[in-house]
């Protein structure tokens, strides 16, 4: 039954209020700032001088991939990217398939499991500093992997992992359920072992949640600035300097605001496109119930 | 048989709780150090604590104002909350019901906007909120802070709505509903669980902001929890009794509210975001 | 029931103040407004939230700094309050005191937006581009010019124009402190030189400990400073445009014999076993020597009240940061904030002036010195009897050994960052042989290269 004209012009103009609020909060806070960032990028302005420096056009944007700079930013960017997903999306599984059942024990570790990702990241990033520093040396006799060079990286993608592996693990929890029991029967009176079961049946139908996860950790990893910041500023040398931390210090460190501009799209481009396509992917392999 | 998986479900215990503890083991290093006094610090570093001293706690409170920034974070805190409680849902409504390619192109735009990094339009979004009048205000800080959860509260939201049956809507337009109607009446109510867990990661998000916070609410009149708490980490000076106490002052709300609310968490966030 | 609608209530009452805070825009203050109180109480920058005027009758002065210490804070806060009941109580004063990271971003941020705070930390050597972007304050012609010093008023000036832009209240020294109980015990005498350093850290290996207690995790310039005071006063009587230079490409640092010796004489000392120096951060590098169990650390002498916090019974001294070259001390303007120029004119202007004048009184001398422990830029002798380590200083005037390294123009910018980047990379490496050191200081050298030839 079609509506008639006079009820979809009803319905579209509902449709525009509900939104209103929404796109109105959004293109003022979000977009604004961003289209007014443009311009910017597109001068050589230092950040501090009161006229915004002078037009220099794409230079900026030829001098990122010419001059660099922000290559090691990238790479150490996507490492710690790697990591912190698949740490987080394996050990969140693993917890979630370990306290599936009901029970008071699994309740109670459930709570303590998502307790990390209630606090900030600077309040995680400041004890977990002093924790590297002090339990690890005194119980184990090594060094604070944060001094290191080499160690430094995989330290702070711990903390990361420490704190969103409880909710990876919620996710992961809520898309167990939803996979019926009887497959489960069923393959069990065929005789499939329990890794069979896990690869056949679970993990195609958990997908969804697998999906959406790694997508958000994957921004989440690829944006971090807030944790490195804290930990360890960057350091030691570049090792832990990701690519917003390094933008930051191009905008508000180095006097190049519009270098650091263009660079920040280009970065926001970059994280789309990675974003986009690991997405995509991993949609294609959902399994509709 | 019986016995011999009940045996190896409680093997399988153990790792668990390992887990637990590694898990826990940041909050007892909060603990410590909030009481223990300067000496005792420098002396026995990392040791069970073997007197309890709460003047961190009381110095912390007094000295910091650690009353002000806490009346911060709720003033800026709640009202996000309740903001997007309203805003976030009603967009997602629309966008999960209607998938023609306008109403595609707009849920992919806020989609993009979770990857926009916060330092690209901090300058920018500075001036525009100094112009507005809004540096320093709680008001200010509300707005921003939705605005930037939109994103993901709408993707998750959007997601629950898909598989929120339609048939009610429609039986109640046939009835001769309007749409305001419709929404309130019907699809808001089922929209509950997720809207609550929402509601708890939000709460989580504008508490224990700092990116934010740290460039808008600069004034020490306006300082929230997370900032009020950076602060005690200096550069060459860090009072870390004070610093801990805070810290551990900071996470009790936090903690409380979570543990009030975890139901909510675990019946919400994957009902949406399993299908987003 | 009844408790939904009490939370209602208190949601609803809570979302009501947020709005009234958006829609209070004040002319002098952005801050959210209280209610009004019958008189102004004299306003303590911390505590001075609860009893304001209306906005509009106070006069806004904020001060923004890197001091974060509690002892410097509390100087700057006796500062205002004697000023404030001067002025009659009729300014609000603002004791913001930042990280320099976060400094950065905020300074940068409101200079933009145009509401910078009324009173900047740096001055003409540390902040040129504040200066040359017009947005200091000419103060030339104020009153307390003619009470500085020669040297305090030459770390004042901008070198091109001789125009006064800061205010310099604190002096900083780069020490090595050591602990006077330890070297007693070890029947030790403090070393005068370098060679006498290095045999000291002999005497601590050969018995199994470590000489120094470093604190070297970044972020922290710790390892910065240790190598920069090991060359900056040569620099600064024989090359002041060293940094400069190689800023403008025209020159690669190992071209200047005193940055090579530095590293070597740095490495004298890292070549002793180490600990895990790159795991600790600078405040643990305070509780491990007051906790009485290092004999050396390397800082300068803002940490006293640091570690006098963890340990006040510690019995400690100070010695130069020796070289290969010599056994100067350096001596530099630490304190030190500009005027923003949007001041001019206006009522803070004159708060300015007061607050200046202040400053440099002995009322105001009297009081930093007694809350912030440290020297104040007057090189007052009162100091002296404060602390021991300030004896110690007096005697390396007396003996001519103290050379001022404030007004040289050092690293801006990225240089800067990268400097404290690679000296934390130095303290890393494994190796500290001959060999090792010339390789590193040729990669500081293509580096800096590359820097400056991006920047043309």
């Amino acid at each position: 039954m079609k509506p008639r004209s006079s009820l979809a012009a009803r319905q579209r103009a509902a449709n525009f209020c509900f939104l209103a609020p929404a796109l109105l909060l959004f293109v003022i806070f979000i977009l604004l700032p961003f289209i007014q960032g443009i311009p910017v990028s597109l001068t050589n302005w230092n950040g501090v001088t009161v006229e915004h420096g002078e037009f220099v056009g794409l230079r900026n944007y030829v001098n990122i991939f010419k001059q660099g700079d922000f290559n090691k930013a990238a790479g150490v960017t996507l490492l710690y990217t790697l990591i912190t997903v698949t740490c987080t999306n394996v050990l969140g599984l693993l917890l979630a398939l370990g306290v599936q059942r009901t029970g008071k024990l699994n309740n109670f570790l459930r709570s303590i499991y998502f307790m990390p990702f209630v606090i900030s990241l600077i309040l995680a990033a400041y004890t977990w500093r002093y924790l590297y520093s002090d339990i690890v040396n005194i119980a184990f006799g090594l060094h604070s992997p944060l001094g290191s060079m080499r160690y430094a990286l995989p330290a702070v993608a711990g903390i990361a992992v420490w704190r969103d592996a409880g909710y990876a693990m919620v996710v992961y929890l809520a898309g167990l359920q939803m996979v019926p029991r009887d497959y489960y029967e069923a393959a069990e009176v065929e005789g499939a072992g329990a890794p069979t079961r896990f690869f056949k049946i679970t993990l195609p139908l958990i997908m969804p949640s697998v999906t959406a996860n790694v997508v958000l950790t994957l921004a989440w990893g690829l944006k971090q600035f807030d944790l490195v910041m804290a930990a360890t500023g960057g350091g030691p040398g570049k090792a832990t300097e990701t690519l917003a931390v390094v933008i930051y210090k191009n905008i508000f460190e180095f006097m190049h605001a519009g270098y650091g501009q263009a660079a920040a799209i280009v970065f926001t481009v970059f994280v789309a496109a990675v974003s986009s396509a690991v997405s995509f992917l991993l949609r294609r392999r959902e399994v509709e119930l | 048989m019986e016995k011999r998986s009940r045996a190896i479900y409680w093997l399988t215990r153990v790792p668990l709780i390992l887990a637990a503890l590694v898990v826990l083991l940041p909050f007892y290093v909060s603990f410590v150090y909030s009481v223990k006094s300067a000496k005792e610090i420098a002396f026995t570093g990392m040791a069970f604590p073997t007197i309890i001293h709460l003047e961190n706690f009381t110095d912390a409170m007094a000295k910091s104002n650690f009353w002000l920034a806490m009346k911060n974070s709720l003033l800026t805190t709640v009202p996000t909350v309740l903001l997007l409680i309203v805003v976030a849902p009603m967009a997602a409504y629309v966008l999960g019901r209607n998938t023609s390619r306008g109403y595609n192109l707009l849920y992919s735009l806020f989609m993009a906007a979770l990857l926009i990094p916060f330092q690209s339009i901090m300058m920018p979004l500075y001036s525009d909120l100094r112009s507005l009048g809004l540096i320093n205000t709680p008001l200010g800080f509300v707005l921003v802070r939705s605005a930037f959860a939109l994103p993901f509260n709408i993707m998750v939201i959007t997601g629950f709505v898909k598989n929120v049956p339609r048939e009610m809507e429609e039986a109640a337009r046939i009835d001769g509903a309007g749409a305001a109607r419709v929404y309130f009446r019907i699809v808001f109510p089922l929209l509950r669980p997720v809207v609550a867990s929402m509601v708890v990661i939000n709460a989580l998000d504008a508490w224990n902001d700092f990116q934010l916070a740290v460039i808008f609410m600069m004034d020490k009149k306006a300082h929230t929890l997370p900032v009020m708490l950076y602060s005690f980490f200096g550069q060459y000076s860090v009072e870390l009794g004070m610093a801990f106490a805070t810290t551990t002052l900071s996470m009790i709300p936090v903690l409380a509210f979570y543990l009030l609310m975890q139901r909510h968490i675990v019946s919400g966030v994957m009902a949406g975001a399993v299908k987003g | 029931m009844n408790k939904r609608a009490i939370s209602l209530l208190i949601a609803a009452a809570i979302c009501g103040i947020t709005v009234l805070s958006g829609c209070q825009v004040t002319t002098s203050s952005e801050s959210s407004s209280e209610a009004p109180a019958p008189g102004s109480a004299p306003a303590q920058s911390e505590e001075s939230e609860a009893s304001e005027a209306p906005a509009g009758d106070k006069i806004e002065f904020e001060l923004m700094h890197l001091m974060q210490e509690s002892t410097k804070r509390a100087g700057v806060d006796a500062w205002c309050a004697s000023v404030n009941e001067e002025l009659g109580g009729t300014v609000d004063f603002i004791n913001t005191s930042l990280t320099q990271s976060q400094y950065n971003t905020t300074i940068k941020t409101r200079l933009a937006a145009g509401n910078p705070p009324q009173m900047i930390w740096g001055r003409p050597g540390t902040y040129p581009e504040i200066i040359a972007a017009g947005h200091a304050l000419d103060l030339s012609d104020w009153d307390f010019v003619a009470k500085m010093s020669e040297e305090n008023k030459k770390a004042a000036c901008d070198p091109e124009t001789g125009k006064v832009y800061s205010i310099n209240f604190d002096k900083l020294y780069f020490m090595i402190f050591y602990n006077k109980d330890i070297f007693e015990k070890e029947g030790l005498a403090p070393p005068t030189s370098q060679e006498e350093l290095i045999a000291v850290c002999q005497h601590f290996a050969d018995k199994g400990q470590y000489a120094f207690a470093r604190g070297y995790q970044p972020p922290n310039e710790v390892p910065l400073t240790e190598f920069n005071a090991r060359i900056r006063w040569q620099l600064m009587s024989e090359d002041p445009t060293f940094f400069l230079d190689v800023m403008a490409g025209e020159r690669v640092p190992s071209s200047s014999e005193h940055w090579v010796s530095g590293w070597y004489s740095w490495a004298d000392v890292l070549r002793f076993p180490r600990e895990d120096d790159m795991g600790r951060d600078v405040d643990k590098m305070y509780q491990l020597f007051a906790s009485g169990e290092y004999p050396m650390y390397t800082s300068g002498t803002w940490s006293i009240g640091e570690v006098k916090k963890y340990n006040p019974d510690i019995n400690m001294g100070a010695l130069p940061i020796f070289s290969r070259e010599g056994n100067k001390v350096c001596e530099q303007i630490d304190g030190s904030m500009m005027v923003s120029s949007k001041v001019a004119g206006t009522p803070a202007e004159d708060v300015a002036r007061k607050l200046t004048d202040h400053i440099v009184s002995p009322e105001g001398v009297r009081e930093w010195i007694e809350n912030a422990q440290t020297v104040p830029a007057t090189d007052d002798p009162v100091a002296a009897t404060m602390e021991p380590v300030f004896a110690d200083i007096a005697t390396y005037r007396e003996n001519d050994q103290l050379v001022n390294t404030g007004y040289i123009s050092d690293f801006t910018g990225e240089f800067w960052t990268r400097w404290a980047e690679l000296t934390t990379e130095f303290a890393a490496l494994d190796d500290y042989s001959d060999a090792s050191v010339e390789a590193f200081i040729q990669k500081v050298d293509g580096e800096f290269a590359a820097l400056a030839q991006k920047n043309q």
